[in-house]
């Protein structure tokens, strides 16, 4: 297993940190890729300038997060989605030729949303920072701090028009994933309720992402198993990695943990939430996953650099030491 | 056992609240700046303690009395008997106040390094002693000082105020001179081996007569990790690590660099496993960390790495991870 960071735009100075503190590897947006922000198309040779320059730093650019802004129609389902999802081809073919003298496993993972509610109106709404230990920053969720919103933003939108429209999506980007030997890695529902703004949730829980790859069992259809995600869910997420580890379907992993579940969660330190993260490193020992462990989201501790050093150092520090003393 | 920050030489508000937010529970003030001459008051040590323990923290030691306290001890020069009465007064004050450790060492030169370059992972600033380079230095501008001199001189301070430090519930802790050489500037290095450690605590049984353990330092002076490993539980199991510097380092003397905490020559899982199955009750604490970019002076993000790290480790060995020794 690997330690990675969401660098969000491969800036350098966050690099050398990210290798200061041990990172072997580091996440971006597509949109930090040349030609992604003006086509949703990233260049070639800007994605390859951005894999020279993680390795140039001995860091591996493990993902790239696709975001929503550029298949918003797609998750919407308006006609616009047939040429969003080209585009979402094209990246992928384009990951792949940059690639291609490396592995699937080797090479950075498409990270993939399907919450509907992206562009609700007021965003992420039942969020709020509360304050923990010391009076540090944490993100706290209540879903009834959204109550009194109306449904956003496409008014109400049926389980099984999600579904329709995740297999639309799924049914033409997974076979070009193959071909081009990149594999997909789909985030789970965040906030995991089963309603959210209106819209339903298909990927909230354990049962939704086994449906998917039912759907769709291609060796290179997996999940990014948000810890902290199956959690909140009231899931079991050991039980969740034992069983998608086994069968292969977890290629990229968050891990960080929470106090609560869904209506009303927090977001804490590793060693204070409700998941037991020495139980769930064992059980990623267990089943044999290979990629990186990624903190994930941060705290706000007092006099923090903007990217969140400190608080990343120390869970980087945490989740190096679990793995470390863990390693069969 | 319990965490801490220290190297804190100036106690405010934001390095407290930065603990807090850590999740440590422990402060160790080194040579904090109090009033006095030759000697701290017993009020400005109680205005220190109480104030860490309104940031819900406590003040677990007191790194360091300033250089000035007791340097006719270490020379051995007239004088030395009004500065033992002093420390003294200094520990009295100590006790009294309700801090349970007094940290301090006996170099003449103290610290050394030769070098702070940017040879860490990623680049990282860290601090290189090569003896190579040290040989050169200069006689120290007192002369040369021998073992036998150094030892004779420590002996007379700490018969002197470890009855004292009993007495009060204070635990005296020696740091190991760093780095373990045999002598710098022509001054003899006297804490350079486990023996020295072990002949410590003989010269004068006690249990105020403890250790300020650097592991670092150990790690500088062994030739196998085992041999830390066995060390810490040698003292730990007699009670005489009042608290640890938990870092590490690339090789040994006459030439090594300091690392991050996880990449180093020792295996810190062994080592807290050590720590905790022998007992350890005291605190850990970082001691220093590379350079980072973008971090502080301090290095409040390279200590925050070493804090997790070690919360992490804790769990592990308390989950029974890391095997037998």
């Amino acid at each position: 297993m690997k330690i990675g960071v969401r660098t969000l735009n491969g800036e350098e100075r966050r690099l050398i940190q990210a290798r200061q503190i041990g990172a072997h590897g580091g996440s971006i947006w597509a949109w930090a890729l040349p030609g992604f922000r003006e086509n949703c198309v990233p260049t070639l040779e800007g994605l390859l300038r951005m894999r020279q320059r993680f390795e140039a730093h001995d860091l591996l650019l493990t993902g790239i997060g696709l975001g929503a802004d550029c298949i918003k129609g797609q998750l919407l389902g308006r006609p616009e989605r047939d040429d969003e999802i080209d585009r979402v081809c094209q990246t992928i073919r384009i990951i792949g030729q940059a690639y291609q003298d490396k592995s699937a496993a080797d090479s950075p993972v498409i990270i993939l949303d399907q919450r509907v509610t992206y562009w609700a109106r007021g965003g992420w709404t039942g969020a709020a920072r509360v304050l923990g230990r010391g009076g540090v920053l944490l993100h706290d969720f209540d879903a009834s701090r959204d109550a009194h919103l109306a449904d956003e933003p496409a008014g109400q939108v049926s389980l099984d028009e999600v579904w329709d429209r995740i297999t639309y999506l799924y049914e033409r980007i997974v076979p070009v994933a193959e071909e081009a030997d990149v594999r997909l890695a789909t985030h789970p529902d965040d906030p995991p309720l089963p309603v959210y703004r209106g819209a339903h949730h298909a990927l909230n829980s354990f049962a939704g992402f086994r449906r998917l790859f039912e759907l769709f069992p291609s060796s290179h259809n997996g999940m990014l198993l948000c810890l902290g995600c199956m959690q909140e869910a009231g899931e079991d997420p050991v039980q969740v990695i034992r069983y998608f580890g086994e069968r292969n379907k977890v290629f990229y992993v968050h891990f960080r943990n929470v106090k609560g579940t869904v209506p009303h969660y927090t977001e804490v330190f590793p060693n204070e939430g409700d998941l037991d993260m020495l139980a769930a490193m064992r059980a990623l020992w267990d089943v044999g996953y290979e990629g990186v462990l990624v903190p994930d989201h941060h705290f706000g501790i007092q006099g923090d650099t903007e990217w969140s050093l400190a608080s990343r150092a120390w869970q980087v520090g945490y989740i190096t030491a679990l793995m470390q003393a863990t390693k069969p | 056992m319990k965490l801490g920050l220290g190297a804190i030489h100036e106690l405010d508000d934001a390095t407290l609240q930065f603990a807090r937010q850590l999740g440590v529970g422990n402060i160790i003030v080194h040579t904090p700046e109090l009033r006095g001459d030759g000697f701290w008051e017993f009020r400005d040590l109680l205005m220190l303690r109480t104030r860490v323990e309104a940031a819900g923290l406590r003040l677990y030691a007191i790194e360091n009395v300033p250089r000035d306290f007791y340097d006719k001890v270490r020379l051995g020069l007239p004088g030395r008997d009004e500065q033992i009465e002093n420390v003294r007064k200094t520990i009295r004050n100590i006790g009294r106040a309700g801090i349970p450790v007094l940290g301090y060492d006996f170099m003449l030169v103290g610290v050394w390094r030769t070098g702070y370059s940017p040879q860490g992972r990623g680049g990282a600033k860290v601090t290189i002693y090569d003896h190579e380079l040290a040989k050169r230095a200069p006689t120290f501008e007192m002369g040369e000082f021998d073992d036998e001199t150094m030892w004779a001189n420590y002996t007379y301070f700490l018969e002197a105020v470890v009855p004292v430090a009993e007495e009060e519930g204070v635990m005296l802790a020696l740091h190991p001179d760093d780095p373990p050489v045999p002598s710098i500037a022509g001054t003899a290095r006297i804490f350079r081996s486990i023996e020295a450690y072990k002949r410590v605590i003989e010269i004068v049984p006690s249990p105020a007569n403890g250790l300020e353990f650097c592991q670092g330092t150990v790690a500088e002076m062994c030739h196998t990790p085992d041999e830390v490993y066995d060390a810490i539980r040698y003292f730990v199991s007699r009670n005489k690590i009042a608290y640890v510097h938990f870092r590490s380092v690339d090789s040994t003397v006459p030439r090594f660099a300091e690392t991050f905490i996880d990449e180093g020559r020792i295996d810190m899982l062994k080592a807290m496993r050590a720590y905790h199955d022998a007992g350890f009750e005291g605190v850990l604490i970082v001691d220093h960390t590379p350079g980072m970019v973008g971090d502080t002076r301090w290095g409040h993000r390279g200590r925050a790495y070493a804090i997790g790290y070690m919360k992490a480790l804790i769990k592990c060995v308390r989950a029974g991870e890391g095997g037998p020794l």
